[in-house]
């Protein structure tokens, strides 16, 4: 496959993605409300684009089972079939599978023997919804070569009226006459067949030999590809005419829906380059003609236009043109909607781009060198002290500044996509736990950075699950509480002092603060006696180890798993805090900084280099006492009584010269765990854009990434998770070390 | 794609194997123009075929015609799955119907 091809492809699995989503969430819309037309057409419009779209690539697993979904869709759409909650649960295993085997298309795999067992499974399940077998038939493996003959097809039930001069056959019409260029762009004629041919049969085909060349002259890469066939399909004109909107450009398109007027195929005769007897006697084979029906529309032909074979088509060209105009009148209805959807379309477009997010990335780090460039700038222009150096450079610092609180905000992504994706999860869970739950959002527009919303989707799922399963209680407990059988989920986001906030409510039974505090006591997190606000009664279910064991009750599972939501929120440099009151409901929230590019940080210098620890995990700074420096063989501390690791930047990254006198220790949490950093210089807070490292230094630890300094200097930022890590595993081998040094 | 060419008794066989798509399309047509410029029968070996796209279609036709048109026989041997699908869905097997015969 070209590039091109594979381009397109991936432009096919983003947009089916997204169609996917579109469709599961008019799914879940749907069973609120089972007569929303909007929604059934919102999903029939998903299906019929990825089928399209599939087509065209020659995904036939794809368009084979879609097509099934599209005929039941369909029938939605036409109040033939009513929407019930057996259906809706079908239609989003639909939506499911079908995102499997777009996953496989991704993947570049063939879809194996138990993907297609499933479809083939789903489909026969979407089959028992159509009564009627007539459109099931359309829907032919396309490696069956014996297509049955035009005179198995019935035809369409709903024949309109026949006019006069219209035709016996209930067959469409086409003709196509390729244009020279078709296959240079990538689209072959063949696969538009196979394309209809899942909406309906290709009764008859003739291919137009006369167009190709001999070989000696043939432009192996020109299509001279025509045809015309005989298409039997219950479809509209639109979806017919749909099949070659990629082909029109340049292409001779014709149509001629069944029954269509007798002066339609004369204007075919006249506008197609072929002998009109010729191309009577094709049509005629296809079916699409009878031979009375042939020999009256060349006649009239002469008649009309006797001029014709003398080389003045001028009388017959109006009468095309009018006959065009009549078969043309439901296309144009159908072009103008069509138009109508493409404008509406770009309108959306307009206000909305879609960027690779790298792109963005790739200008945050420009904007990172022009802060750099300016910073160096402002230097000279202090060093050379030319007043209107300096003013000019303060004045391009501080848009400079603006550019890089652009440029963040560009990042940003609003959260009510991550949360509508929690209708599908409540929903599924609800069903499978029998209870009823309603899941309300609120602050769905509140925007915070893609890279936080892409990690905060599994400690919100966690939260979620845990609220469903254990907060709220079954309907039947709920009444005998005097609550309303239904439950209730909220999610809700905003914004609060540069930092968003995330809340999982429910009004399901609380928590009950003894036995949490009991449990505690049981596992030694608090001694007995001790006395505990409600905040940190609640902070404890965060506590790791709190929720190992079998547990009872509501207690259990809401602590199940929630240490590793602390530990996920916290890698994010959020936090998470838990309000509940029994009998009445609880209430998670998470606190998570608006974006992971600019962090607060606190500048330390060690030899000529300075580095950066998030000020977040800084608790304090102590100057280091002369009886606890490492030349005295000490590598850790007595902190007010409590053992403390510490590790001298300058052993750990090697740096030569001597330490200056005086020095100090930074004191770095993680997860509980405390170590010190031993610096010479502390520099205070600093705003900190981080860039990150390259792939070469991916294996280097304890550093997370960089930043440049205003003087346009390099400082690292210290990884402290992995520090404290480093340093609590170096801690034995050292104490060790000094033991069996110190009788020397 | 990979191909082996013979002139054997006045018979040129063309062995086509891989895609005959587009993207090949002008170096099959090369081969075969070899194949019709050495005089006698011409062969056709497509049981390789792997993908077949109209303007593989269109260089059988063509090569089937012109084979017809300098009265010199055309036998298509051994034609794999994906091909005779094709042809079949184009309905253009009677068109190569004698070519085929061949193969039997």
């Amino acid at each position: 496959m070209s590039a091109e091809m594979d381009d397109a492809l991936q432009t096919l699995i983003v947009e089916s993605r997204e169609l996917l989503q579109h469709m599961e969430e008019a799914l879940l819309l749907l069973e609120q409300t089972p007569d929303d037309a909007e929604a059934v057409n919102a999903i029939f419009r998903a299906a019929h684009t990825i089928k399209g779209s599939a087509g065209l690539f020659s995904l036939d697993h794809v368009v084979a089972f879609t097509h099934v979904a599209e005929s039941v869709l369909d029938r939605v759409r036409d109040h033939r079939l009513g929407m019930s909650p057996a259906l809706g649960g079908l239609l989003l295993e639909v939506c499911d599978h079908l995102g499997r085997l777009i996953d496989g298309v991704a993947a570049g795999q063939a879809p194996d023997d138990v993907l297609s067992g499933r479809s083939n499974a789903i489909a026969t399940r979407l089959e028992t919804y159509l009564e009627a077998p007539a459109s099931a038939s359309a829907e032919q493996d396309f490696s069956d070569v014996d297509w049955p003959d035009g005179n198995d097809i019935a035809p369409p039930s709903s024949a309109p009226e026949r006019g006069n001069d219209s035709v016996a056959s209930g067959m469409w019409h086409i003709s196509l006459r390729s244009g020279p260029n078709l296959l240079r762009d990538g689209m072959d004629p063949l696969s538009i067949l196979r394309y209809l041919g899942t909406f309906g049969q290709i009764v008859n085909l003739e291919l137009i030999l006369g167009d190709i060349p001999p070989l000696s002259v043939i432009d192996p890469e020109s299509c001279y590809i025509g045809y015309e066939l005989s298409f039997a399909s219950e479809t509209d004109q639109a979806s017919v005419d749909g099949a070659f909107d990629f082909v029109r450009a340049d292409s001779v398109v014709r149509l001629i829906p069944p029954y269509g007027p007798l002066a339609d195929y004369r204007a075919l005769f006249a506008d197609m380059p072929e002998d009109s007897l010729l191309l009577g006697r094709m049509l005629v084979r296809c079916g699409s003609l009878t031979e009375a029906e042939l020999a009256q529309a060349l006649e009239t032909q002469e008649r009309m236009g006797p001029a014709f074979a003398e080389g003045s088509p001028a009388p017959l060209l109006g009468e095309v043109l009018v006959a065009q105009q009549l078969v043309d009148k439901p296309v144009v209805d159908a072009a103008l909607a069509r138009q109508q959807e493409v404008k509406s379309a770009t309108a959306g477009e307009a206000t909305l781009i879609r960027v690779d997010a790298a792109k963005l990335d790739q200008l945050i780090n420009l904007v990172g060198e022009l802060i750099i460039a300016g910073a160096g700038a402002q230097l000279v222009a202090r060093r050379v002290k030319v007043p209107e150096l300096v003013e000019a450079t303060g004045v391009l610092s501080r848009l400079v500044e603006d550019v890089r609180d652009s440029a963040l905000n560009l990042r940003m992504v609003q959260i009510g996509a991550t949360f509508s994706r929690f209708r599908r999860v409540v929903r599924d869970v609800a069903a499978e736990l029998g209870k009823d739950i309603q899941l309300d959002i609120h602050g769905g527009e509140t925007e915070l950075d893609k890279t936080v919303v892409e990690k905060i989707g599994d400690p919100l799922t966690h939260i979620v699950r845990n609220a469903l399963d254990h907060g709220i209680e079954p309907a039947e407990v709920r009444a005998a509480c005097g609550k309303p059988r239904q439950g209730r989920l909220s999610l809700n986001a905003y914004h609060e002092s540069g930092s968003i906030v995330i809340e999982v409510s429910d009004d399901g039974g609380g928590l009950r603060k003894e036995r949490i505090l009991q449990k505690a006591i049981e596992r030694g997190l608090v001694s007995e006696g001790q006395v505990l606000s409600d905040k940190e009664i609640f902070g404890l279910v965060f506590e790791p180890g709190f929720s190992t064991a079998a547990q009872v009750s509501n207690l259990s599972g809401r602590g199940v798993g929630m240490d590793v939501v602390k530990r996920n929120i916290l890698a994010l440099r959020g936090t998470v805090d838990l309000d509940s009151v029994e009998g009445q409901g609880t209430t998670v929230r998470l606190r998570l900084p608006l974006t992971l590019a600019i962090i607060d940080g606190f500048l330390i210098g060690a030899g000529s280099a300075s580095y950066v620890v998030p000020l977040e995990q800084v608790l304090e700074c102590i100057e280091l006492p002369e009886k606890d420096k490492p030349e005295q063989g000490a590598s850790y501390l007595n902190l007010r009584g409590e053992v403390l690791p510490f590790v001298r930047l300058r052993d750990l990254f090697d740096m030569p010269g001597e330490a200056p006198g005086r020095e100090n220790v930074v004191v770095v949490q993680y997860a509980g765990e405390r170590a010190g950093l031993v610096v010479d210089q502390l520099f205070g807070e600093f705003q900190t854009v981080i860039k990150p490292l390259g792939k070469v230094f991916s294996h280097i630890r304890c550093i997370g990434g960089s930043t440049i300094l205003g003087s346009g200097e390099v400082a690292l930022i210290l990884d402290v998770p992995g520090l404290v890590r480093q340093v609590s595993a170096r801690q034995p081998v050292s104490r060790h070390l000094s033991s069996t040094l110190s009788p020397v | 794609m990979n191909a082996s060419d013979q002139c054997n008794l006045g018979t040129s066989r063309v062995v086509i194997a891989g895609e005959m798509t587009i993207y090949t399309a002008r170096d099959w047509r090369d081969r075969l123009l070899v194949a019709m410029s050495a005089p006698g029968d011409v062969e056709l070996d497509l049981s390789g075929v792997s993908d077949i796209d109209a303007a593989g279609i269109q260089l059988l036709v063509s090569l089937r015609m012109e084979a017809a048109a300098a009265d010199r026989k055309l036998r298509l041997l051994g034609v794999s799955a994906r091909v005779s699908e094709a042809l079949a869905f184009c309905r253009l097997t009677d068109f190569f119907s004698d070519a085929l015969q061949a193969q039997a």
